[in-house]
């Protein structure tokens, strides 16, 4: 559940909404997992699923691109940790929501095979989009 | 340059930290889908219902009381022919599956969307288009006399006005489709461009 709820969270506009999503993601995983042929890594099924669901839904607020406060720092967080999170959850806000996709699976450490696999784009397009967004993000979150 | 930030180990940091509420995967799986298939599905259903009720009303009502074979005729053709669509979109709709890659998935979904819009432009002209032709062939004569008919000048300003009425009516109605699924259409235009680049 973690894996989708960071995805959501990217695209969510508030609380209520990425409750929403997660829900219609759930609901569209259960109502697609006895499809599931095994053509591809199981991973790979549940970030396309939640991305399609993510792109496709029919929301009606603009996102903010303030963070949603459902982070915990614990007392002994660097405070510099702390902010450079918050910039870096900020910075993916701002994308665009194809840049955010690319970025977020980047995030989880997928592969550009994988990436390219979940978001039907080539491996060389998906290297030369990884490369200029952790760039933008870099330099967002430097201010 | 940017300054080199470990962002995937900041990602996993704010993984770490999360305290996102957690989510009633029971309660999940039993509500209802929110997404817009499910939406277009319903409107779909209603409608192709809507016509199944009204086939039978227009054999009765225009060709078996009224004899009216040519607009009874056409408005049980056009019934039949949007019934058939209804299906069509609907099987698409049941069968749309999410599990595809992102961007073939958006790509059928805006497909599906502009065929849906589709449907209510159609309806919006042929019907301003067939009440146009109606009111010329039917009414004005019946409302008319043969003086004013057989001057060109009315004919001209009949058509003028109904025309330039009908068409008022027809952009307004076009507007109100395009500012309920304009924006959505467009959106995802834009998305499956981004990706196609």
């Amino acid at each position: 559940m973690g894996v989708i709820t960071h995805i959501c969270k990217a695209y969510a506009a508030n609380e209520e909404e990425l409750k929403d999503l997660i829900q219609e993601v759930t609901i569209q995983l259960w109502k697609s997992h006895q499809k599931f042929k095994g053509n591809s890594k199981i991973s790979t099924w549940v970030y396309r699923v939640t991305l399609n669901v993510c792109l496709a839904i029919n929301r009606k607020k603009k996102i903010d691109t303030e963070p949603m406060s459902s982070v915990d720092y614990e007392e002994d967080t660097d405070h510099t940790e702390r902010e450079q999170i918050e910039m870096l959850y900020r910075a993916i806000r701002q994308l665009k929501e194809s840049e955010r996709a690319i970025i977020l699976l980047y995030l989880e450490k997928k592969s550009y095979q994988e990436i390219s696999e979940i978001l039907g784009i080539t491996v060389s397009n998906v290297g030369v989009k990884v490369n200029r967004l952790k760039d933008k993000l870099k330099t967002m979150i430097n201010g | 340059m940017a300054k080199d930030i470990d962002i995937i180990a900041l990602w996993d940091k704010g993984k770490q930290l999360d305290s996102s509420p957690e989510i009633d995967i029971d309660k999940a799986i039993s509500s209802k889908s929110k997404g817009t298939l499910y939406w277009i599905k319903l409107i779909l259903t209603i409608e192709f219902w809507i016509n199944t009720i009204a086939l039978p009303l227009f054999v009765y009502f225009l060709i078996i009381q009224d004899k009216d074979y040519i607009w009874g005729g056409l408005a049980v053709f056009i019934t039949i022919l949007y019934l058939f669509y209804y299906q069509f979109l609907i099987g698409q709709i049941k069968g749309f599956s999410l599990e595809e890659d992102v961007r073939t998935s958006l790509k059928k979904l805006y497909g599906y969307l502009k065929f849906f819009l589709l449907h209510y432009k159609v309806v919006i002209w042929v019907s301003l288009a067939i009440g146009l032709l109606k009111g010329f062939i039917e009414d004005v004569p019946q409302q008319s006399t043969p003086e004013q008919m057989a001057k060109p000048m009315f004919w001209i300003v009949t058509i003028a006005v109904s025309i330039f009425l009908a068409s008022i009516v027809g952009a307004v109605m076009h507007l109100m489709v395009h500012l309920i699924y304009g924006r959505k259409i467009k959106r995802l235009k834009k998305l499956v461009k981004e990706f196609s680049n």
